[in-house]
């Protein structure tokens, strides 16, 4: 996030482009084009933190913080990533945690980035990790499917009846 | 759950009915929603307020945990209240698999359904061709003789006489003098 910003700066600059200190009008509408999308690195990150971090926020708010933070077209600074799992652990929701850091690999994207990035996430938040007693997906397994989970709309086996505790009905035949 | 009036009010009461109503259609009152749902903890929004569980890859973590709170869970919610270091990997997937239905890499994995879709598309193609070469074979009558390549052949024959000198068509293709085509 912080580079990208660099990088925006270093383009504006090389476009000659200049940065209009004094403006003759009064912006009618000031903040019409401060949206999230927008705003620099750290002020994000840092609206992301304070909200994850105050004392007595419930599971309801995480999932809500967290469900926002999902919908920007953001990877997740670690720093970031250490307030949400702080977050989950002040709230006791350990399955949070673990599907939090699969939404960021969900955010990762490619299969490049998520070999790269989301190692790389991991590894600065190690620390938080083993404070808490976080393991990762991987290392509880959960890189590689567990479990085959059947959608019968589109094929049904009679066999999986039994399987799923269906022979208890009164009409079961099989 | 309000009453049927409230839920649906009507703008203009109808006095008779000249249609069943039992066939008419999607009603609130056939959403179960609340009902699937019962026994299952309220945690979070989802993607739009109702508590229903859904995976989806853009609203990440679903309203309602997956599976009821029942005796395997209980001690585990309480055990969960205190250090997690204490938690074993099985009792940390336990508590996945209560909250959620399926990991990320058991929603990205392969179903296999794409066999059973194509199966179902090249039958429905072979029984249409198999239809049409039956109504051809058995119901159609035969073609006329217009379309015999014989015919066809005798036609432009008779354009090159009857049309010569014609802008358009065959005659315009046809070398008279040296009584070949162009």
């Amino acid at each position: 996030m912080a580079s990208l910003a660099l990088k925006t700066v270093a383009r504006l600059a090389q476009a000659g482009r200049t940065v209009r200190a004094i403006s003759t009008t009064v912006p009618a509408a000031s903040g019409h084009d401060d949206i999230m999308e927008k705003w620099p690195a750290d002020k994000f990150d840092k609206h992301f933190i304070d909200y994850l971090s105050r004392p007595e926020i419930d599971g309801w708010e995480v999932r809500k913080a967290l469900t926002e933070l999902h919908d920007y077209d953001v990877i997740p600074d670690p720093k970031v990533v250490e307030a949400a799992l702080r977050a989950c652990r002040r709230v006791n929701d350990y399955a949070l945690t673990l599907r939090f850091l699969e939404a960021l690999k969900i955010k990762c994207g490619t299969q490049k980035n998520r070999e790269t990035i989301y190692p790389y996430i991991i590894q600065q938040v190690k620390p938080v990790l083993d404070e808490l007693g976080i393991s990762t997906p991987e290392e509880l397994g959960y890189d590689k499917p567990e479990l085959f989970i059947p959608q019968p709309e589109y094929w049904w086996e009679k066999k999986w009846y039994a399987d799923y505790g269906m022979d208890k009905k009164p009409n079961f035949q099989i | 759950m309000l009453s049927r009036q409230l839920m649906l009010p009507r703008l203009a009461v109808r006095a008779i009915h000249t249609s069943s109503s039992l066939t008419s259609g999607h009603h609130i009152e056939h959403w179960w929603g609340p009902e699937k749902a019962v026994g299952r903890e309220l945690v979070g929004f989802g993607s739009n307020g109702d508590n229903i569980y859904q995976d989806r890859l853009d609203y990440w973590y679903p309203a309602i945990r997956f599976r009821k709170e029942d005796g395997v869970i209980s001690p585990l919610r309480q055990k969960e209240q205190s250090d997690w270091k204490k938690l074993t990997p099985e009792e940390k997937k336990i508590l996945y698999r209560y909250s959620f239905r399926q990991t990320l890499s058991e929603y990205e994995a392969p179903t296999g359904y794409w066999k059973v879709m194509t199966a179902v598309v090249l039958s429905v193609m072979a029984f249409a061709t198999y239809y049409a070469v039956f109504l051809n074979a058995y119901v159609y009558p035969e073609l006329p003789p217009t379309f015999q390549n014989e015919y066809k052949e005798a036609q432009v024959e008779r354009a090159l006489v009857l049309e010569k000198g014609n802008f358009l068509g065959a005659p315009t293709k046809y070398d008279y003098e040296n009584k070949k085509w162009k």
